[in-house]
């Protein structure tokens, strides 16, 4: 028979488990495990469950906990190889298309080039689907500030998209006509 | 083509978590279950966290020391206030009321009551009595009595007996060895009451003893000596030496034998200086000196900077020595003054030399003084410059020029008299002035009103 507890906190989890799980991969994405980031705010939530007095907000320590724990992370470490693969292996198991991968982990590196506030406001907003309220709420800011921090994410990560996708079609035209040439 | 950005984000959002949410319910369900025995508020074992000792630790420790720090001071404050809180009173000697701090009498008395008893430690214990004693009304110093804090219990003991001795003194065994001193009609009329103040009468000491009195009954008998001559009228001022003579039935003040009405209250302020031929007190407002004068020198006690008087050749004309000297120290100021008055009449007459005084002060010592006093009167005397040695020397020392009364001297005396000068390491100036008459002698910077350098009176 399981714990009272852990059915408690089952129970809130499941509401809270899309956005969680992408806003950790999106944190995690090259730099960390995203398994252990996922576990190890888990564990913490767990332990501290009865002291959340908002059950319906677990999503919102989950996400604070999850920031807090990678912040450290973000900036310092270069992407590893090994975690890359690990990602690619995971989301490859759950089925997604190729095409769809390389999407995401293309989307994934270009959102790792915004300021750190835009980049976790728009990954809040876009990916983990929070609302502008909510977004202010867990960033105790207000309402219009993350609206302003995703729109200049946005903006941003559009120009950083357009100049990729620029200097990879140069460097493959380049490539090409050299390879033409010999 | 550009990129949609938007379309991006839409299949990152249709893309199926990296997790999924069944991975998610195993990890929690593999989550340790509810601790089984929760943690006891009313264990009396989780009080002992670093921070409760913490915090316990240091108001323990303030606590103690603040503890410590009252207490034995307010002990000594309590016994001290005690003795101090018995009544004062001025008491009627005769006619002449008497102007006398009782308290400093009474703690005297404790002392003098004690002093046979009391051991090197109790001694500690009466002097600060007698400190305290000596300003009832100020605020205890507890730093003072901080530094003298070592009171033990046979100290307080000692203290509770000096006590109880202080209060018997109207006692009957007291009284044979100690008297009230009072007018005959007052004691006939009166009895005894309380803080009627108890005095002893005039010990008959051995006069070849010396009195031993410590500092501060030296200081104290000072004051009280300066306070109650000045209220009696028998000294003017504080700023000249005064002798008291003791021989044993009167007592005589300058030379003065003092009335009769008087000695009962001289001889309370000076009980334990004893009698005797010799026993004189002598003292200004920078000294004492208590004990037997006699041709070989002085034997006894002293306190504060003793001056040395110049010798005077007293001649035997009836005349006391004080008197001699006051005369003489009349003598050498006139002296001065006319000199003063001398020069600054030569120098209004001439041109005067202006200019501002020399940064380095004339410092000579009293033998360079003598000799150069002696030296200049031979040279002036030799050169032809004055006429006698009564005659009044203003000498002007400039830097290119000296004027011996005004009068500038050629280049060999000034030669002759540079060398000298070089010779007493005296520099020029424009101020700089060398003032000398039969028995003085100042070599410095004088300006109208003011002098600046080194005076000697010679003998």
């Amino acid at each position: 028979m399981a714990d009272p507890k852990q059915q408690a906190f089952l129970q809130a989890y499941q509401a809270c488990h899309d956005p969680f799980v992408r806003y950790c991969s999106a944190l995690a994405y090259g730099k960390m495990d995203a398994e252990d980031l996922v576990q190890d705010v888990l564990l913490s939530a767990y332990k501290h469950f009865e002291k959340i007095e908002k059950k319906d907000q677990l999503l919102h320590y989950l996400i604070r906990s999850a920031r807090n724990r990678s912040i450290s992370n973000w900036r310092k470490q270069k992407y590893k190889a090994e975690l890359l693969e690990q990602h690619t292996e995971r989301l490859m198991a759950q089925d997604l298309s190729a095409e769809a991968l390389l999407d995401i982990q293309f989307l994934y590196r270009t959102l790792d080039k915004l300021p750190e506030k835009q980049r976790d406001a728009v990954i809040l907003f876009e990916i983990s689907g929070f609302s502008m309220k909510e977004i202010a709420v867990i960033q105790d800011s207000n309402e219009g500030a993350v609206r302003t921090k995703v729109s200049r994410g946005r903006q941003r990560l559009k120009k950083l998209i357009e100049n990729n996708s620029d200097s990879v079609g140069s460097i493959l035209g380049g490539k090409g006509k050299m390879n033409i040439g010999y | 083509m550009k990129p949609d950005i938007d379309k991006k984000f839409d299949s990152l959002r249709k893309a199926p978590t990296e997790f999924s949410r069944e991975q998610m319910e195993s990890i929690i369900k593999g989550f340790p279950s509810t601790p089984a025995t929760p943690l006891d508020t009313t264990n009396w074992t989780t009080w002992f966290s670093l921070n409760n000792l913490l915090v316990v630790g240091f108001v323990a420790t303030l606590g103690v020391g603040l503890w410590l720090w009252n207490k034995a001071p307010n002990q000594l404050e309590a016994l001290i206030v005690n003795e101090l809180q018995t009544p004062t009173t001025s008491e009627t000697v005769g006619d002449s009321p008497v102007v006398i701090d009782t308290e400093l009498e009474k703690s005297e008395a404790i002392i003098s009551t004690a002093n046979n008893e009391r051991s090197p430690d109790q001694s500690l214990l009466v002097e600060k009595i007698d400190d305290k004693s000596n300003t009832p009304t100020k605020a205890i110093d507890h730093r003072k009595i901080e530094k003298q804090k070592v009171i033990t219990s046979a100290q307080n003991s000692a203290a509770a007996r000096i006590k109880a001795e202080a209060q018997a003194t109207s006692s009957p065994e007291v009284k044979q060895t100690e008297t009230v001193l009072k007018d005959k009609a007052t004691s006939e009329n009166k009895t005894n009451q309380p803080g009627t103040l108890v005095v002893q009468q005039p010990v008959k000491t051995d006069p070849k003893a010396v009195p031993d009195l410590t500092n501060g009954e030296m200081r104290r008998l000072k004051k009280s000596l300066f306070k109650n001559l000045l209220d009696d009228k028998l000294i003017i001022n504080k700023w000249k030496a005064i002798e008291i003579d003791l021989p044993g039935n009167e007592i005589i003040v300058n030379g003065k034998v003092i009335d009769q009405s008087l000695f009962n209250k001289y001889s309370l302020l000076m009980e334990k200086v004893g009698w005797g031929p010799d026993r004189k007190i002598k003292f200004d407002d920078e000294y004492i000196k208590v004990g037997n004068f006699t041709a070989t020198g002085f034997r006894g006690s002293g306190f504060g900077t003793f001056r040395s008087t110049p010798k005077i050749h007293i001649r035997d004309e009836g005349i006391s020595s004080e008197s001699l000297a006051l005369k003489r120290e009349r003598e050498i100021k006139k002296e001065q003054r006319e000199l003063d008055a001398f020069s600054q009449t030569l120098l209004d007459t001439s041109n005067g030399r202006r200019g501002r005084k020399s940064i380095f002060d004339v410092s000579l010592k009293q033998e360079k003084c003598k000799k150069l006093h002696k030296d200049l009167y031979e040279l002036l005397l030799e050169d032809g410059l004055i006429e006698t040695k009564a005659d009044y020397v203003l000498m002007e020392i400039s830097k290119n020029s000296i004027h011996i009364n005004v009068l500038e001297l050629n280049e060999v005396l000034y030669e002759k008299y540079s060398e000298l000068f070089n010779s007493y390491k005296i520099k020029p100036g424009p101020r700089r002035q060398i003032r000398m008459s039969t028995h003085t002698i100042r070599v410095g910077d004088f300006s109208r009103g003011s002098f600046t350098g080194t005076s000697h009176i010679l003998n």
